[in-house]
């Protein structure tokens, strides 16, 4: 379903990502993990299209097709997604105008009728229930004023909302204590299902435990030094990532 | 070329004097012919002003040097005109070439309204008007008064709240005609002592015209008037330029939001004195232009007594080659302790070429005072565009979703709930229409 080959790219200027293959097929969980600087949340912009990273070399293939030359929001509309390690806070933009004029340009692109005011509320609300989300919340200008649970909360919701075929999450577990921490893998394992995949980017074993990943890989200086099953997170949990820091160390 | 050149400065002959064609005056009260005279001898020694003019260093009005200028004689018929809202009880009012369209409209008790011309024998209305005023530095005020032959005069009797919304639409029609139409609305709004009124202007048209307006406007004592604007007009052709003179008195309130989306060059310069204590006086705007519109909104606010607050923030957006100009002045005279002031405009620029020139200033004599001002530009946060469009929302819809969000900040400070819902509502049309 996605499939990364050899990627190079760079960020102002500066190579980070140096010869990076990945494939996640259809239906599987694989997670990411490396220390800081290793370029996992360079990786999760690459793939959404963010200005201002760069492809070198290399390239991702999204269902067969390369998404170069794609907008972000023709990869989105392709059906990939990006759970943000920073959600943005945008004033003024209520989150139900923002889910309501994102899941209708995402239909509408897709050729499927765009939901009515009805329809669209009736959909939210279940939705934000399920993830024991305050519907005041919706009101409120987008992740302003969110604590950083809510925030990811907020990030799970408008994943759950939008249901892409595909969805890269950006250190979802940061900022989330352990009963939200769950709420968020319960929200994530419903979308669970043969044609649809995920990478979960993370630094600490702690959210395996909750969305159980099909293979794990570890991202040092800018390349996948090492892949295996869920395992692999328990061994990193216990000896940590010493044995990486030099190929760290010698990429950055 | 030369001999073809008109006349740029001054003279009884200049061509917006002559523009304003025969002014009657049979039958007129003698303040008025006394203002026309002083007006124009006054707009004769100065001509339009330039560049070279300190309160004009960023708005030149050179491309009305050129044109011819016929009066606007309302005749025109403005059939497409709809109002752009409809609020509830709303007394809606058409002024064409600057005079009122009377209609059967019934008042409610304790407010007046009337076309100048029928009341300018009232003493009332020539305390208000008759002010031998000094021209000097307002050349555009001198052109309205030495041009005066009729207006629009609203006012509330002491103690009455008018909950009904007065609509004021003032509309042009002139697609085919070579000259450009001069319409020069003069307008007198008196709030008298304890009495309450919201009095919202729409400014539309089509073609070539210029619209020069006066106002005077007076809120008395614990009186108070929500005044809301929408210059909506001729993007490419139309020409809009209103001086106001606001006085305010003990207590009263004046709650003031200008929404400048039209015009190919426009400029609205307002001179709030503050004559009272404890006044709470809101001039806002917000601005959204493209191309090679202007903008020009210059405040000059006066604090004369103890303990009043004024408040003057602009939003605006400026794509193309558009410019905005925010010249602010808070000037806090000796008596005027305890007074909060606050001043601030902040523009977001699109496009390379867009351009805003803001000078806010702060002049203060007395020693116990709270001021503020300030003035920022910047473009659209990347980051809160990648994120609209990392969601599926198009670049453009994405665009628009911020800059709604940008100028609704502003508009949500509108005191009068409805008129603000419309007011955000219209910004959101404006822009699909600005988009499509």
């Amino acid at each position: 379903m996605l499939k990364i080959e050899n990627l190079h790219a760079t960020v102002g200027g500066k190579e980070v990502l140096k010869g990076l293959d990945l494939e996640v097929p259809a239906g599987e969980v694989h997670a990411m993990m490396g220390p800081n600087g290793s370029g996992k949340s360079t990786l999760s912009y690459v793939i959404a299209g963010r200005d201002g990273y760069e492809i070198t070399k290399g390239r991702i293939l999204f269902d067969g097709k390369d998404t170069a030359e794609m907008e972000p929001e023709e990869r989105a509309a392709a059906g990939l997604f990006l759970a943000f390690q920073y959600p943005v806070e945008i004033p003024g933009v209520t989150t139900t105008n923002f889910l309501k004029t994102a899941l209708n340009a995402v239909r509408k692109a897709r050729g499927e009728k765009e939901l009515d005011a009805v329809a669209f509320l009736k959909l939210q609300k279940e939705k934000t229930a399920a993830l024991g989300i305050d519907t005041l919340m919706l009101k409120r200008g987008l992740n302003v004023g969110f604590s950083g649970g809510e925030k990811k909360r907020n990030e799970v919701l408008q994943l759950t909302m939008l249901s892409p075929k595909f969805a890269v999450l950006d250190e979802t577990d940061s900022g989330l204590d352990i009963d939200a921490l769950k709420i968020v893998a319960e929200g994530v394992n419903s979308l669970r299902g043969a044609d649809r995949g995920f990478l979960v980017i993370t630094h600490y074993q702690r959210l395996l435990d909750y969305i159980k990943p099909d293979r794990v890989h570890v991202l040092a200086g800018g390349k996948i030094v090492k892949s295996g099953g869920p395992e692999l997170a328990l061994e990193l949990e216990k000896d940590g990532y010493g044995v990486f820091a030099e190929q760290n160390g010698k990429a950055a | 070329m030369t001999a073809a050149k008109k006349q740029k400065t001054g003279g009884t002959d200049h061509p917006l004097l002559r523009g304003c064609g025969h002014i009657e005056s049979g039958n007129t009260p003698d303040w008025v012919a006394a203002l026309r005279e002083t007006a124009t001898e006054s707009f004769a020694v100065t001509g339009l002003p330039t560049p070279a003019w300190e309160d004009w260093k960023y708005t030149a009005l050179r491309a009305l040097d050129n044109m011819d200028f016929a009066r606007d004689t309302g005749l025109s018929a403005v059939p497409y005109y709809h109002a752009p809202f409809a609020l509830p009880e709303m007394i809606s009012l058409r002024i064409l070439g600057g005079r009122l369209v009377k209609n059967a409209t019934e008042l409610p008790r304790g407010l007046e309204i009337h076309t100048l011309k029928d009341v300018w024998h009232e003493d009332w209305v020539a305390h208000y008007l008759a002010v031998p005023g000094n021209f000097a530095d307002t050349p555009l005020e001198a052109l309205n008064a030495a041009c005066l032959c009729d207006g629009i005069v609203i006012r509330v009797a002491a103690g009455t709240r008018i909950e009904a919304p007065v609509l004021l639409s003032f509309l042009h029609e002139n697609t085919d005609a070579e000259e450009t139409q001069l319409s020069m609305p003069r307008i007198l709004i008196a709030v008298e002592e304890g009495a309450a009124l919201t009095v919202i202007e729409h400014h539309t048209g089509r073609g070539k015209y210029f619209t020069n307006q006066a106002a005077t406007i007076t809120v008395h004592k614990g009186a108070k008037l929500g005044h809301y604007r929408w210059q909506d007009e001729d993007k490419q052709s139309g020409f809009h330029i209103t001086t106001t003179r606001l006085s305010c008195f003990d207590g009263a309130e004046y709650d003031g939001f200008t929404l400048t989306t039209g015009a190919k060059l426009s400029r609205h310069e307002i001179f709030a004195d503050l004559l009272g204590e404890e006044i709470r006086c809101i001039l806002n705007g917000a601005y959204r232009l493209g191309e090679r519109q202007h903008t020009d909104t210059t405040l000059k606010t006066g604090h004369f007594e103890p303990r009043s607050t004024s408040k003057q923030i602009y939003k605006g957006v400026l794509n193309d080659q558009a410019r905005a100009v925010f010249q602010g002045k808070i000037h806090v005279h000796r008596h005027a302790q305890g007074t909060d002031g606050h001043q601030l405009n902040h523009a977001l620029l699109l496009s390379g070429e867009a351009e805003i020139d803001a000078k806010p200033e702060l002049e203060i004599y007395a020693d116990d005072v709270k001021c503020a001002h300030g003035a920022t530009s910047g473009k659209l946060d990347d980051q809160a565009l990648f994120y609209l469009k990392s969601r599926g929302i198009p670049e453009n819809t994405a665009k628009d979703m911020l800059i709604e969000a940008f100028l609704g900040e502003a508009i949500e400070a509108i005191g009068h709930t409805a008129v603000r819902d419309a007011f955000l509502h219209l910004q959101n049309t404006a822009e699909q229409e600005a988009a499509a």
